[in-house]
């Protein structure tokens, strides 16, 4: 077991790290794309179409791409009064139980992700020269790297268990909030 | 389709599962133990297209805009500028921080970004000067309300998306609103501050340097100006007003105020985006949880309840503040509109109130929410800046809770109060 | 108990508000239908975009089996079959009893063959109707001749026909959300729009458009789809209620359209708008200034099925 955590975290530390950085370039391009549209308005006196359909998938893809990040470190908000006040190794089990409800959600919605990619090939999009599939392809790739990430956090909460003790790296520490 | 979900959904949080997964495995368990699998493409569809909104890219904006001017000083001169005009009265820096709220909350659209910016900076400055630590990050907290309340607002520009409400009309309800609720924390606070004896400033400033400080933060006074001048003059739209507010982030950051540095924008841009991803997750969650509560014929049920109860609106209204206020101590304010907006705001208008004075009261009342224990994501900024246990700050907050309370109240039954502005305006 | 459920449940997904000509269609369908089949089907309607947030995604739930009807205006079927875009080019169709023969004629079941055979799990039921026609409305002058288009900015969906047949005319096609609109003619970010009578003073545009060519452009069709996986799992015996279902809401949705025009008309210059119908010899000359559409959309698709179009529509006009 702790060679598979150590595997999966090597992994998805890559993943993670990888996911934010590139979301972080993804605000930037949606921040140019919408400028675009503002300035090619007012100084070009014409306006561009596509603009909103490009700015709009850029927003899904940033938000799924920090998704295996945020799943991993713990940064997707939750209620931990009621855990606070249980036994450890109740609350152990408690998390675990949790995780295993996670990576199961995750794995239904990948099988999911697959036939919506499917028909999204049939159908083009609005003003973008490819076929939605292209674009809903961000679901089975962050869903499936959630997976792996899950898979960490439930073989970490698995051992936590097992041993009774805590593991540093496991997120369930209340995480600091963020957004609204 | 059974209610199972809903259940499962409260379980989920009282195990303290993450809330965005908690959305997603009630409706997906309920519809599993209902073998109504068929429905599965439904759950991943809504939680994509939750996010492909328009008008929702105004909270990645917002956020990173939040993130440009607290990295570029901006938030720093806005302090000096309210320290420089209120600081020397009873109570000074206690007011000071509800100013500097009110003013970070015309450029952001965030409750969050506001208490996290004030915090970090006045909570150090406050203890400094003697306040408990506890009532400066309850006076934070109390204050960051204002953030979604006073526009811009990425809550209101989510019920605007949700119920096909008039963004232009809820922002200036919202600005009425705002700089009430304003009024009513600076009157608490200085009550408070005269029984217990707050510390005030040695010296009051002089008029040079306030104007001094004036100068050097009108760059940051001017944000506001700019975005809603830009908006009512049909410059552009209020979703590309936060990519406006971004770029003028950047420009008053880097050239004017010089306290930006590019080398750091790689940072900023990153953290942002890591931010709004989460709360844009929580969104398409969110749509996606609503969808079953539409289709399971619970948003009905509910509204039927309520209509069961009486028929009477003004009792009505008072009924749905009191669930909102519930719903708000457990739920996040952006899931509390998206699953409730559509089931009372159809109902209220239904039995004839104004929509836009029913989006008003919503939107206000559940971001009071975001400051109620146990879920209040204010609270946990405000716990985090000050070290301070959430459970404790908000005991702390009970007379701001009290006054938002009265608020609350004073505009349910007062509708001219929030639809006079925007009807003069012409926005409804 | 368990004897009294349905045995089907129907579940209609609208966009638009319960205002709309598409909910009293749905309405329609359902009242039929529940009354006919003696407590074997039930019918829900889900309004405003509860149940899908667009046509992507409705179509989508439609093919998935989620959902079991679903209405597409002519824009959005071009977006899974390209073709189908010639039903929207301009002036196709000379008025409503064309419009209605043309779409309830032989072509109706070569579209439902043909997007079946495709494998887009979608079956065609009838076509509606949803607002009337588009028209040209604008802030500050009369449009009687495809010169006054010239160079003004007219607000158009994103479709790309659409902008085209702005080009066409001469004007700077603009593309705005319908949401934002109101903001965008009072501010002149657009002067002008393309939308049915009902839709401007639907959404009180014209306290700012003063001035509405009647010109019919575009017939506002609604291609009402079932979904094809659900369709064939539904008894067989209760189909031709089904169908005869459709039919009622076809009527009504064709029905509506007309009474609201008048008093939208009314309302209008009520209002102090000013209205134009053009003369046959002006409807000619739009119709010239638009005909490169036609080459345009052979280049991109082909002639088949504007070949198909015409034929029907010349077969119409001579009955
Ligand atoms: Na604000
Ligand atoms: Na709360």
């Amino acid at each position: 077991m702790n060679f598979a955590i150590g595997a999966l975290a090597a992994v998805n530390t890559r993943i993670a790290h990888g996911g934010r950085a590139i979301a972080g370039g993804v605000l930037a391009a949606m921040l140019f794309v919408i400028m675009l549209q503002v300035v090619s308005r007012y100084i070009f006196n014409s306006s561009l179409s596509w603009t909103e359909e490009l700015s709009k998938s850029l927003m899904v893809w940033s938000a799924f791409l920090v998704a295996p990040w945020a799943l991993r470190t713990g940064a997707n908000v939750g209620v931990d009064m009621f855990l606070e006040a249980m036994a450890p190794r109740v609350r152990f089990a408690v998390e675990l139980a949790v995780s295993a409800l996670v990576l199961w959600i995750l794995i239904i919605l990948f099988r999911e992700s697959l036939g919506f990619v499917a028909r999204g090939l049939q159908s083009r999009m609005a003003t973008l020269p490819v076929t939605t599939g292209y674009v809903y392809m961000i679901m089975p790739v962050a869903l499936g790297a959630m997976m792996l990430a899950g898979a960490e956090v439930f073989l970490r909460q698995l051992r936590e268990l097992l041993t009774g003790a805590r593991d540093p790296a496991a997120p369930h520490r209340p995480a600091p909030p963020t957004g609204e | 389709m059974s209610v199972a979900y809903i259940f499962i959904f409260l379980l989920l949080l009282i195990a303290g599962a993450p809330i965005v997964f908690a959305l997603l495995i009630g409706p997906g368990l309920s519809l599993a133990l209902d073998d109504q699998h068929q429905f599965y493409p439904a759950i991943l569809a809504r939680l994509y297209n939750g996010i492909d909104s328009f008008p929702l890219m105004a909270v990645p904006f917002f956020i990173l805009a939040g993130e440009l001017m607290n990295s570029g000083g901006v938030t720093a001169a806005i302090f000096r500028f309210a320290k420089a005009m209120i600081g020397h009265v009873r109570g000074g820096l206690a007011q000071v921080n509800i100013v500097t709220s009110m003013l970070f909350a015309s450029l952001s659209g965030s409750a969050v970004a506001d208490a996290s910016a004030v915090g970090k900076m006045l909570v150090p400055e406050m203890v400094k000067e003697g306040y408990s630590r506890r009532y400066s990050a309850a006076v934070t907290a109390a204050a960051a309300i204002l953030g979604p309340v006073i526009p811009p607002s990425g809550l209101m520009i989510l019920y605007a998306f949700v119920m096909n409400v008039s963004v232009a009309a809820l922002f200036a309800a919202g600005a009425v609103v705002g700089v009430l609720m304003a009024g009513g924390l600076m009157l608490v606070t200085m009550a408070l501050a005269h029984r217990r004896g707050f510390p005030k400033a040695e010296r009051e400033a002089t008029w040079s340097e306030r104007g001094k400080a004036l100068t050097q933060t009108l760059p940051a006074l001017m944000t506001p100006v700019v975005l809603l001048g830009g908006v009512l003059s049909g410059a552009f739209t209020p979703t590309e007003a936060a990519a406006v507010a971004c770029v003028y982030a950047l420009v008053v950051g880097i050239f004017i105020m010089r306290t930006l540095k590019v080398a750091d924008l790689p940072r900023v841009f990153v953290t942002s985006a890591a931010q709004s991803g989460v709360v844009l997750l929580l969104v398409g969650a969110a749509v996606s949880f609503a969808w079953i509560v539409t289709v399971s014929g619970l948003a009905e049920s509910l509204a039927a309840l309520l209509t069961g109860v009486t028929t009477d609106v003004y009792l009505l209204l008072l009924l749905v503040n009191l669930l909102l206020f519930i719903v708000g101590m457990f739920l996040d304010a952006g899931p509390a509109i998206l699953i409730l907006g559509p089931v009372l705001g159809p109902m209220f208008v239904a039995l004839g109130v104004d929509p836009l004075h029913f989006a008003v009261v919503m939107c206000v009342n559940v971001t009071v929410g975001l400051a109620t224990p146990p879920m209040g994501l204010v609270l946990f900024v405000a716990s985090s800046v000050s070290g301070e246990k959430p459970a404790a700050i908000a005991l702390e907050m009970a007379p701001y809770l009290l006054m938002h309370a009265s608020i609350i109240f004073l505009i349910t039954y007062a509708p001219a109060i929030v639809t006079t502005l925007p009807r003069m305006l012409g926005f409804a | 108990s368990r004897g009294d459920r349905p045995e089907q449940v129907i579940s209609i997904g609208i966009l638009a508000s319960k205002d709309d000509e598409d909910f009293a269609g749905a309405r329609a369908l359902k009242d039929y239908v529940e009354s006919r089949a003696g407590g074997r089907i039930a019918v829900k309607i889900y309004t405003s975009g509860q149940f899908c947030g667009g046509e992507r995604e409705c179509i989508e739930y439609l093919q998935g089996g989620v959902l079991d009807v679903f209405m597409t205006t002519f824009g959005g079927f071009g977006n899974f079959f390209p073709e189908g875009q010639a039903f929207e080019l301009p002036y196709v169709f000379d008025g409503d009893a064309v419009a209605e023969c043309v779409l309830d004629g032989p072509i109706l079941q070569d579209l439902r063959s043909e997007t079946l055979s495709r494998g887009l799990g979608l079956r065609l039921m009838t076509i509606g109707n949803t607002g009337g026609w588009r028209d040209f409305a604008t802030v500050a002058r009369p449009i009687t001749s495809p010169a006054d288009l010239k160079g003004l900015k007219i607000r158009t969906t994103p479709a790309q026909l659409e902008q085209e047949m702005v080009r066409a005319l001469g004007a700077n096609p603009t593309p705005i959300a319908f949401s934002e609109l109101y903001l965008a003619l009072a501010t002149g970010v657009v002067e002008g729009t393309k939308n049915s009578i009902q839709d401007i003073v639907g959404m009180r545009l014209e306290e700012h458009v003063k001035y509405v060519t009647l010109d019919n452009h575009a017939y506002m069709g609604a291609m009402w789809w079932y979904s094809d996986a659900r369709w064939r799992a539904f008894p067989p015996d209760l189909k031709p209620i089904l169908e005869e279902g459709f039919a009622a809401l076809q009527h009504v949705t064709r029905a509506l359209p007309k009474e609201r025009q008048q008093s939208a008309l009314e309302r209008f210059k009520a209002k102090g708008g000013s209205i134009h119908a053009p003369t046959a010899n002006e409807r000619a000359a739009f119709r010239a200034a638009a005909a490169p559409m036609r080459a345009w959309y052979v280049e991109k698709y082909g002639d088949r099925w504007l070949h198909r179009l015409d034929a029907a529509v010349a077969d119409c006009a001579r009955r």
